[in-house]
C-alpha cells in the first residue's frame, strides 16, 4: 500500500469510546459550531435546475480559486473547515491556468443535460430494415474499430490526470469525469454499431496508436490537453461530421450526430483552457509552438492511416466502383482542408499563430499532389 | 453568389442593433397566428423567409417541450441568412434553456455579436423545408449539418471558433427545431 492513515482505528482507544459514547446518545455537536460561511443557495433559471453556477459563492465559489493554490493539498471539500491532520493528497497540478477555462461550469452542466443512451437513442433496427451492401458495410466496421481506438485515448487522457489534479478544481475535475462518460459512451456506441451490422470490428491502426500514444503521455497538462481536447478532439470533430454528412444509415447518421455533440464540448473546453492558459501565462507561446512543431505530425498518422482514410473514402463516395471511389477521394480532400482550416484558426482565437510549419507545408503538398 | 450583407468581427462599422418591437406589433402576429393555426392544423400557409415563420417555429418548440427537454440546454444566439434576387433577408434567433427566447428580423447580422450564422439562397432553404415537410424530418442530403459540411450549399460564418463549435453542441436540437417546419404550410 502507498500510503497508511497515521493510526489502525480498531486500536484506538479514543476514538472507540467517543463511538460508543454517541451511539448510546450523548451527540458532541461540535460541528454545529464550524467556521464556515453560512449561504443559502437558489437556482437563478428554475428550468435548469440549481446549476453549479448558482453556488458559485462566497468562499465556495470557484470565482475565488487563486491562480496558484497554496497550503491545500487535501481532499477538503472546498470552502469547509480545516482541522486537525488532513492528509497531503501530492497533487501536481495547482496552479490555475494551468487546468482552467471559462467555459467549464457551463460545458460540465451542458454534458449532463444533453446526454444519450445508445442503447435506446439509436434507432439499431434500422440497419435491418435498410442493410448495406457488403463494401459499405465493411468500410462502416473498418471506421468504427478505428473511432474506438480514438475513443479510449480520450477516456484515457482525463483518467490520467484528474487524480493529480488539486481538488480545490471541482469543476473542472466533474467536467473531466463527464468527458471520461461521453469517452465511454463513444465508445459503446461505435463497438455496437461495428457488431450489429455484422461484420465485426476491423484492424487496429499502427500509425494512428502510436501519434495517440505519443499525444496521451504529454508530460503536462497543458501540453496534453492541447493534444488531446484541441488536435484529437477537432479532428475527430470533423470526423464525426463528415461520416455524419455522408451517413450511409439512419443509424450512422445519429451516431455522428450525438458524438458531434459530445465532441464539440471537449473541443470548446481545449480551446477554451489554451486561451486561458496562454493569457496568464504568456510567455508559454514559444514554448508550445516549439512542442507543436513536434507533435503536429500524429496528425497525419492519423489521416493517413489506411484504416481510417480507405474507409472514410469508401462511405464518402458511396462505394467501391470507380466513379464512387473518386467522388470519396474528393470528399475527403475536403475533409481535409476543412480539418487543417479550423484547426489553425483554432490556434490563433486561443493565442497561438501557426504559420509556414512542417506540418502544413506536408499537408499543402499532398493536398496539390 | 454574391456576398450576404455580413459585418464581421467586433470592429464592424455599424453594430448589429437589436430592433425593438411595439408590443402592438406583436400582438398582430399572435392574432396572425391564432387564424392561420388552429387545433394543430395550418389554416394558412407561412411565407419562407418572414418573421413569421420563425415566429411559428417558435410556437412549435415551445409545444414540443418534452421533447427539446430530452435534447438538453441550448443556450445559442446565431443568425440565419436567405439571400433572393441579390437581397438578403436576416434573422436572429435567442434560444436559452429549452426555447427559442426571441427572433428579430435584423437588416444585417453581426458576427461578432453572434455565435454563428448559417447563410445561403433561398432556394436550398427551400429545398430542405420541402424535404422536411416531405419526410417529417430532414434526410441526410438535406440536415443542416449536409448543407453546411463543405460551405457548398449552406455556409456557416462565424467570428470566434468558440461560437462556430456552438453549432455542432447543440445541433441536434436546432434541427429538431428546424424539423418542425414539418407542422408548417410554407410558401415561398
Amino acid at each position: 500500500m502507498a500510503f497508511y492513515a497515521d493510526k489502525d482505528y480498531t486500536q484506538d482507544q479514543s476514538v472507540l469510546e467517543a463511538m460508543a459514547a454517541v451511539m448510546q446518545g450523548q451527540l458532541t455537536l461540535h460541528w454545529f459550531n464550524a467556521r464556515t460561511e453560512k449561504i443559502k443557495a437558489a437556482p437563478q433559471d428554475p428550468r435548469r435546475g440549481l446549476t453549479y453556477q448558482d453556488i458559485d459563492l462566497g468562499t465556495y465559489g470557484y470565482r475565488s480559486i487563486p491562480e496558484f493554490v497554496r497550503n491545500q493539498q487535501s481532499m477538503v471539500a472546498r470552502g469547509s473547515e480545516k482541522v486537525g491532520k488532513l492528509p497531503d493528497m501530492g497533487y501536481l497540478v495547482n496552479r490555475r491556468s494551468d487546468v482552467w477555462s471559462d467555459n467549464v461550469v457551463a460545458l460540465y452542466e451542458e454534458s449532463k443535460a444533453r446526454r444519450w443512451a445508445p442503447a435506446v437513442d439509436v434507432p439499431w433496427a434500422e440497419l435491418d430494415r435498410c442493410p448495406l451492401s457488403s463494401e459499405l458495410e465493411r468500410a462502416c466496421a473498418q471506421l468504427y474499430t478505428f473511432a474506438q481506438e480514438c475513443a479510449l485515448v480520450e477516456l484515457d487522457f482525463p483518467a490520467r490526470w484528474v487524480a493529480l489534479i488539486n481538488q480545490e478544481f471541482i469543476e473542472l475535475k466533474s467536467f473531466m469525469c463527464a468527458q471520461m462518460l461521453d469517452a465511454a459512451r463513444l465508445l459503446e456506441a461505435f463497438r455496437k454499431r461495428a457488431l450489429y451490422g455484422g461484420e465485426g470490428l476491423g484492424r487496429a491502426s499502427v500509425s494512428a496508436e502510436q501519434g495517440l500514444k505519443e499525444w496521451l503521455w504529454a508530460d503536462t497538462y497543458p501540453r496534453g490537453s492541447l493534444c488531446i481536447n484541441v488536435l484529437l478532439g477537432g479532428f475527430l470533430l470533423a470526423l464525426y461530421r463528415q461520416v455524419a454528412a455522408f451517413a450511409p444509415s439512419k443509424v450512422d447518421r445519429v451516431i455522428m450526430g450525438y458524438a458531434m455533440q459530445d465532441m464539440a464540448r471537449h473541443v470548446s473546453y481545449g480551446v477554451g483552457a489554451l486561451k486561458y492558459h496562454l493569457q496568464h501565462q504568456p510567455e508559454q507561446k514559444i514554448a508550445l509552438n516549439a512542442f507543436l512543431d513536434e507533435a503536429e505530425h500524429v496528425l497525419l498518422g492519423l489521416l493517413g492511416s489506411p484504416e481510417l482514410i480507405e474507409p472514410l473514402i469508401i462511405i464518402s463516395g458511396g462505394g467501391l466502383a470507380r466513379e464512387q471511389v473518386r467522388s470519396g477521394c474528393t470528399a475527403v480532400r475536403k475533409f481535409v482542408e476543412l480539418e487543417h482550416s479550423e484547426y489553425v484558426r483554432r490556434l490563433r482565437y486561443a493565442g497561438l499563430e501557426r504559420s509556414d510549419t512542417r506540418f502544413q507545408r506536408t499537408v499543402g503538398q499532398l493536398l496539390a499532389g | 453568389m454574391p456576398n450576404p450583407p455580413i459585418k464581421p468581427g467586433a470592429d464592424a462599422p455599424r453594430l448589429y442593433q437589436r430592433r425593438v418591437f411595439r408590443q402592438s406589433k406583436w400582438e398582430k402576429r399572435e392574432r396572425l397566428y391564432l387564424l392561420v393555426h388552429d387545433r394543430g392544423k395550418y389554416l394558412m400557409s407561412i411565407k419562407f423567409p418572414s418573421l413569421d415563420y420563425f415566429t411559428a417555429l417558435k410556437r412549435e418548440m415551445a409545444l414540443e417541450q418534452e421533447r427539446f427537454k430530452r435534447l438538453g440546454f441550448i443556450d445559442t444566439t446565431f443568425g440565419i441568412g436567405v439571400s433572393q434576387n441579390g437581397s438578403w433577408r436576416n434573422f436572429v434567433l435567442v434560444f436559452e434553456v429549452f426555447e427559442l427566447k426571441e427572433v428579430q428580423e435584423v437588416s444585417e447580422l453581426n458576427l461578432g455579436q453572434l455565435d454563428f450564422a448559417i447563410v445561403g439562397e433561398n432556394n436550398v432553404w427551400r429545398e430542405m423545408i420541402e424535404n422536411i415537410k416531405r419526410h417529417g424530418q430532414a434526410d441526410t442530403a438535406h440536415d443542416l449539418n449536409t448543407l453546411t459540411h463543405f460551405g457548398e450549399a449552406l455556409q456557416v460564418r462565424y467570428a470566434e471558433p468558440e461560437g462556430h463549435d456552438k453549432l455542432y453542441r447543440f445541433m441536434e436540437s436546432i434541427q429538431e427545431f428546424f424539423d418542425l417546419s414539418s407542422k408548417l404550410e410554407v410558401s415561398f
